[in-house]
């Protein structure tokens, strides 16, 4: 099969992976176009592939590499504006197209911003997207011991940060 | 009494994050322009003539010489044809290694594969095309989608000792009304292959590859009986009211022109706007009811019952006006599309500051 052919089919069988990775990554939900560079991308860098086992994580990669991209950009000409709306509004705000369904994802969906990129990446990954140590593993290229102690460390940082949340308010309604 | 949150609460808690799926419509956008990927495009050129001109220039090339004549048809360079033709569009398709194209003098050309014929590309006009369909054993007749223009595509039972079948595909030109013909036989071209270098087809006019238009072009603004502007159609939809801004609601009047067909639609009922955003493709409701009060939102539409009374405004000259209140999320250019009771009455594209 030809390499445009081979990039077809992994849309058709990957996109919606890709597409909620760079959802929960990005923190929005316009993120098509970013979709389809990956596959773009992915097409153009065919070579590179060899040698990868799967290409569900390879793309993924891809897909992080382009956002991590997206959003140093983002990040530099949204700095001030983000700067003036904080005076206004103490609210820490999701990005306004996009609202998890309810309180309790948003207040874990915050925290898990939070974090340090790294806790945050396997976080999204392992917890969120639900992938395996092993897949995380080619996805952020660690070694697998990097990942599990990473991912660990990742949820304990999380548990801190919910604790003089809200989410108290839930962890007892739950045990009552 | 206060428990600890434990890991495995939070683990359980991430497992349940709602997983989206992409839209269909934008999924497939997507995989057609993948399908675009491929080697790069070598191009050739074939000159489009105009038959008065053709004989023009036949004439001329006899006055000037035979054997200038007979050069020119073994050359065959696209652009010694195009030089004094006025506007006039040429095509394109991707080369492949395994057959040749073969430039003929009328505009056409012909794929050759070990000295037969394997297919070929020729502009017709629209009685041209719908005798070309109408000699064929059509198995199959649609049109297809996915295409640089609009496309008809056509398959032909010609069970001769060497064609077992012709794929066909009118391609419609945007600028001009010409149609051009590109056909694949088989079995040296099957369907997929037949169907890669249709979607490479590319037609040309003055060095630039025509598009055919697109959907989001901006409505122009036109003058009513009254002598104000209107932006819309002049003969279906068009809106009053003041500039559009970001997130500030503003008093738009619709009205609505035409005759008996128009009115069976906009009689249909409720009032619906539909607001796309071009840039995110995100649908969103324009339309704010209540303006001012605690019950004020935005939605879809406003409810009107079947066969309500048209209240058109003499003035402007519409056969129907409705007043509404809009308001959008984002700057950037949006596609309102129309409906009454969902009959389509039309779609107005503006720019939103």
């Amino acid at each position: 099969m030809k390499n445009h052919e081979m990039i077809q089919r992994w849309f058709t069988e990957y996109h919606n992976d890709i597409y909620n990775f760079l959802i929960y990554y990005m923190g929005t939900r316009d993120v098509e176009d970013i979709v389809q560079e990956v596959f773009i991308k992915g097409f153009h860098h065919f070579d590179q592939f060899e040698g990868r086992a799967d290409p569900k994580t390879w793309l993924i990669s891809i897909a992080r590499n382009i956002a991590v991209d997206h959003v140093r950009k983002k990040k530099r000409q949204q700095l001030l504006y983000s700067h003036l709306l904080n005076l206004f509004s103490h609210k820490d705000k999701i990005p306004q197209d996009w609202v998890l369904e309810d309180e309790r994802k948003r207040e874990l969906y915050k925290a898990i911003n939070e974090l340090k990129s790294s806790y945050r990446d396997i976080v999204i990954l392992k917890g969120v997207l639900d992938y395996t140590s092993n897949e995380a593993s080619q996805i952020l290229q660690w070694k697998p011991a990097k990942v599990n102690l990473t991912y660990h460390r990742a949820i304990q940082s999380l548990k801190k940060k919910l604790k003089d949340e809200k989410w108290s308010d839930y962890v007892e309604t739950i045990n009552q | 009494m206060l428990k600890r949150l434990t890991n495995e609460d939070l683990i359980s808690e991430m497992r349940t994050f709602q997983k989206y799926e992409m839209d269909t419509n934008k999924r497939d956008d997507i995989l057609r322009e993948l399908r675009l990927l491929k080697t790069e495009k070598k191009k050739i050129g074939a000159p489009q003539f105009v038959k008065p001109i053709l004989s023009f220039l036949v004439l001329a090339f006899f006055l000037a010489g035979s054997g200038l004549f007979a050069i020119t048809q073994i050359n065959n360079s696209p652009t010694e044809f195009k030089s004094g033709i006025h506007g006039n569009e040429t095509y394109s398709i991707q080369k492949e290694d395994h057959f040749i194209i073969k430039q003929n003098k009328d505009g056409s050309s012909t794929f050759m594969a070990d000295g037969k014929k394997v297919g070929g590309i020729e502009p017709l006009n629209e009685e041209e095309m719908m005798k070309s369909i109408q000699k064929q054993n059509v198995f199959k007749n649609q049109e297809v989608e996915g295409y640089r223009y609009r496309a008809t595509y056509t398959l032909d039972h010609q069970k001769t000792m060497e064609v077992v079948q012709i794929l066909h595909y009118y391609f419609v030109s945007p600028e001009s009304n010409l149609r051009y013909h590109v056909y694949f036989y088989t079995p040296f071209f099957d369907e997929e292959s037949a169907d890669e270098l249709a979607r490479s087809f590319t037609i040309i006019a003055d060095g630039k590859e025509l598009k055919t238009k697109d959907e989001w072009a901006l409505s122009t603004t036109f003058t009513s009986d009254n002598a104000k502007t209107l932006i819309g159609d002049r003969e279906r939809l068009g809106i009053l009211g003041p500039e559009f801004i970001t997130g500030k609601i503003d008093k738009y009047v619709w009205h609505f022109f035409g005759g008996h067909n128009e009115i069976e639609i906009i009689s249909n009922g409720d009032f619906k706007v539909i607001g796309i955003h071009e840039e995110t493709g995100m649908e969103e409701q324009v339309l704010v009811e209540n303006v001012g009060t605690v019950n004020e939102k935005q939605v879809w539409q406003y409810e009107i019952p079947e066969q309500s009374p048209l209240s058109g405004d003499t003035e402007v000259g519409s056969i129907h006006a409705i007043t509404s209140h809009m308001k959008f999320s984002k700057p950037g250019v949006w596609r309102l599309d129309v409906s009454f009771g969902g009959k389509r009455a039309g779609s107005i594209i503006v720019e939103v500051k």
